[in-house]
This record gives structure tokens, sequence and C-alpha cells, in this order.
């Protein structure tokens, strides 16, 4: 069955189709959520909420990108964690299992792409909520700008300033911890 | 020159601006081929791009986070606990019934009694002709013929009453007082006291009508005071009113003329149903109670559909 089958299937009712599509897409859920949350813990509920909130709502998905219907629905998910506790660490306070090292990677290698991760996020903290959302939804997703715009329910302009303002003051961070050369 | 390097600094922060859906390539040929045109020119702006691109260079290499389970749904199953929801419910839908019941009550004034008359006490004032009383800054003349009625209406259980009532003569200003002796009497007597002021309190409202000679005055004398006038109301004739609102307005007194000794008086209504406002207050309270322990109950529902949820990836 290919994506569109299923969802009419988990439209239908069918929680086996829509927990395939569960599987396709939440390691990528996942990720935004431990992006915008900092904590594994904090991740996996925001991630959890965001699939139950998805079955709920799956009959009211109306064709279009589903990759960014389930990202929106995460990201308001990530919202309202936010909101309910705000003490949350945006910086990561465990090390994550993240994924091995390529083939072609030696661990050296890999474990200065584990550090430069570490940089980032505090990188990535220092910015607003929005901000963050939608560079990380761009650069570290690979979301395109129509369904960034679509996840955080506002206008192609917006995605691009918030990219545009996020990813310069996540340069400048890093210029600053001298993580890269400036100019 | 000058000029020109306004014109670049411009050049400049257009570019920047651009820049970031320049790395995307996003920008239309002709925006694309002015940013390279003015990247090929400006040293800062070049510094700029590459610094950005090694952001972003930066952020495509980081590793994905691998999350510890799967997010997959498990079929709904009632939890425990779900019981004590319509309970909520119900207590929550019967104190709301409660709380508008009361206030309805409350505003109808269903529970407003009609308190019993108070008692008062009627004097009849002669005076030598050509002197007057003046109340509320209204002078009455006395002339021989006339005959003024003082009504002093004081507060049940109240056995003496006294009020202070301006009168001038015609040798002078005289203060005097009304007094009321006992209880049930039909006779007050005006006595001269000087200068002597009456404590407030004493005398709920007070009243000096004079009869016949067309001008009616009434005064009430409170903390403060409210007089008005109404003219040609005491004729005598049966059915006549005399009308009085008390200083703040809360309740009105209103005297048959014919027949002083029925003096009705309306009072406030805070006096007789003050108790529904407690029950009004309990009765919010007791919702805001239930709604804080719906929310209690929701929150904790939350809590264990997602412990579930662990529990039943781990058993996967």
């Amino acid at each position: 069955m290919d994506e569109t089958d299923l969802i009419r299937a988990s439209q239908e009712g069918d929680l086996d189709s829509f927990n395939e599509l569960v599987r396709t897409y939440e390691k990528m859920a996942y990720n935004l959520a431990y992006r915008m949350l900092g904590s594994q813990q904090a991740a996996e509920d925001a991630t959890q909420e965001a699939f139950l909130s998805a079955w709920k709502n799956v009959r009211r998905f109306r064709g279009g990108s589903f990759k960014a219907w389930v990202m929106q629905i995460t990201a308001n998910a990530c919202r309202d964690e936010l909101r309910r506790n705000k003490r949350h660490p945006v910086i990561p306070l465990e090390s994550l299992p993240y994924d091995p090292p390529a083939m072609s990677e030696s661990p050296e290698d890999y474990a200065v792409r584990m550090e430069t991760g570490e940089r980032v996020q505090r990188g990535l903290a220092t910015l607003s909520r929005d901000q963050r959302m939608a560079v990380v939804l761009c650069d570290i997703q690979g979301l395109s700008y129509e369904e960034i715009a679509r996840a955080m329910g506002c206008s192609l302009g917006t995605v691009k300033s918030r990219i545009n303002r996020g990813r310069s003051q996540l340069r400048d961070y890093l210029v600053k911890t001298e993580h890269i050369t400036g100019q | 020159m000058r000029l020109f390097g306004w014109l670049r600094k411009d050049e400049c922060s257009r570019t920047r601006a651009l820049v970031s859906e320049y790395v995307d390539g996003r920008l239309r040929p002709e925006e694309r081929d002015g940013v390279e045109q003015h990247l090929a020119a400006c040293p800062g702006c070049r510094a700029e791009l590459e610094s950005l691109r090694a952001t972003v260079a930066l952020l495509r290499g980081l590793p994905q986070a691998v999350p510890a389970r799967h997010f997959v749904v498990a079929p709904a199953r009632p939890l425990p606990g779900r019981r004590s929801l319509p309970a909520l419910r119900y207590a929550t839908a019967a104190v709301v019934v409660l709380l508008v019941a009361a206030v309805a009550v409350d505003w109808a004034g269903a529970f407003e009694r009609e308190t019993e008359p108070t008692q008062f006490g009627t004097a009849m004032l002669g005076g030598a002709e050509g002197e007057y009383w003046t109340v509320g800054g209204v002078r009455n003349t006395v002339n021989s013929d006339e005959e003024t009625r003082v009504v002093l209406v004081v507060p049940d259980g109240t056995d003496t009453a006294s009020a202070a009532v301006e009168s001038v003569s015609t040798n002078g200003m005289v203060y005097g007082s009304v007094e009321a002796p006992a209880a049930g009497l039909t006779q007050v007597v005006l006595k001269e006291s000087g200068a002597e002021a009456v404590a407030s309190g004493d005398v709920e409202e007070f009243a000096v009508v004079s009869v016949p000679s067309g001008s009616t005055m009434a005064l009430a004398v409170n903390d403060g005071w409210f007089a008005s006038a109404f003219d040609g109301v005491a004729e005598g004739g049966d059915g006549s009113r005399l009308s009085m609102v008390s200083s703040d307005y809360s309740a009105l007194y209103s005297f048959d003329m014919a027949d002083s000794e029925r003096v009705t008086a309306t009072a406030p209504r805070t006096a007789s149903d003050g108790w529904l406002r407690p029950v009004e207050y309990a009765l919010v309270g007791l919702v805001a109670l239930l709604g804080a322990a719906a929310t209690g109950v929701w929150l904790w529902r939350r809590k264990a559909r997602l412990a579930e949820a662990r529990v039943d990836r781990a058993r996967q």
C-alpha cells in the first residue's frame, strides 16, 4: 500500500495502517520535538501526544503533504509542551542515542560530529521559539518552505524571514563560540 | 565616492536579506543574478554568504536522534478512574443550576419582605402668627389658623427619639428638637434645646408636614438628608400621600395623609435577603473547585495515557 492508501485506510478507522504511517514519520517528528524541547522525555511525550492527536484527527486531513500535516501537529504538541512546562531545558542534559556512524566515517569524525551537534543545539536554544522551529524544519528535517508554512500555520514570507533571522542568529552564535569563522 | 559608498551599503543590506534564500536556491533568476553580481564585487557579503553556508552545512550534518521507542497508537482501552468523570460532570452541572437559580431569585427579589410600619408620632404645632419654620431651607410661615404636623418615624423598638428642627421665629433663630417619648405615642412635643445638636442615628426619618397652607415639606434626617417638596399634596383629603426617600435612596417611605397611623415603610432589600449572597459566593467557589478537580483528572488521565503508550511499546 502506498501512502495515499494508508491515509485512506486510516481515515476509515484502520489503526494498523495508521501505525504504518507513524513508523514512517516518527523519527522526523521525534527529532523536531527533541530539537525544540531539548529533553528526551519531553520529546517522547510530545511525539506520543502528537500521534495520538493525529489518529484522532486523521479524518480531517484533506490531502496535500501528509508530512507537513504530521509536522504541524507535532509543532503544536511542542508548543503545548513548552507552555505546560516552562522549565524545560532546551539545552540537552543527557546524551541521546544518535544514528550510528556512517560506514565511511572514522570514530574521530563521528565524535567531532557529536560534539558539533551539542554546540549547534546550544546555539538553537538561543533562538526564539518560532525561529528555532523554522530553522529545524528547514535545515535539519529538510522540509520545503511551503511545507514549513503549512506546518507552522503562517505565510511563506514569514517562513522566509524566520529562517533568515534564525540562521543569522545561529551563525552569530557559532562565530562567537569560534565554531565557524566569521567575516 | 561617498555616494558610491552609500549605494554599496544599500546593496549590501539588500543582498544580506536575500542571501538565506540564495543558499536554498529559491531566488528568481533576476534576483539571483543581482545577488551574484554584488557578491563578486563585495568581499564582506561573500564572507557573510560563506559563514551562512557553513552554518547550514552544520545543521544539515547534524546526526538524527534515534527515539528509544516507537510511537504507534494502541487501540483505545478504558482507563481506570474513567468512571469518576461523569460524577464530576453531573455535580458541576447541578451546582451550576443551583447557582443560576440563586442568582435569578436574588435578581427577582423573591425573598424581599415589606417591613412592618415603624413607630411614629404626630405633633400638632401651633405658633404665633408671623412665626415660621424653616425645614430644608424652605420657610413655612405659621399662620394663626394653621397647624403644623410633625411626623416622626423611628426604628422599630425605639422608645424615644429626637431630631433637630431648625426653627426660626420672629424673634430670631431657635434650634429645637422633636421628641417621641414612648412607643405608640400619638403626640410629640417640639422642645427648644438651644444650639444642642442631636446625635445622628437617633432618628431614622423625620418629616415635617405643614397643613393646610397647601405647601408640603418632607425632610429625611439621617446621616445625610434628602428633602423634597410636594406642593398641594397635603390638602388633607383621603388618599393623599406623602412620599419620602431615604438619604441613600435605598428606601421609599410612604405616608397616608388622611390617616397618619398607617405609615408604611419599605425596607432596603439588602437587609432582608442578605443571606442569599453568601450562598451565591459559596456556589461560585464550588464551581471553581469542581473545575479545578476536572482539570486535575484530565491531566492525570493524560499522564496515564502516555505511560500506557510507553508500556505498550515496551511490550512490542
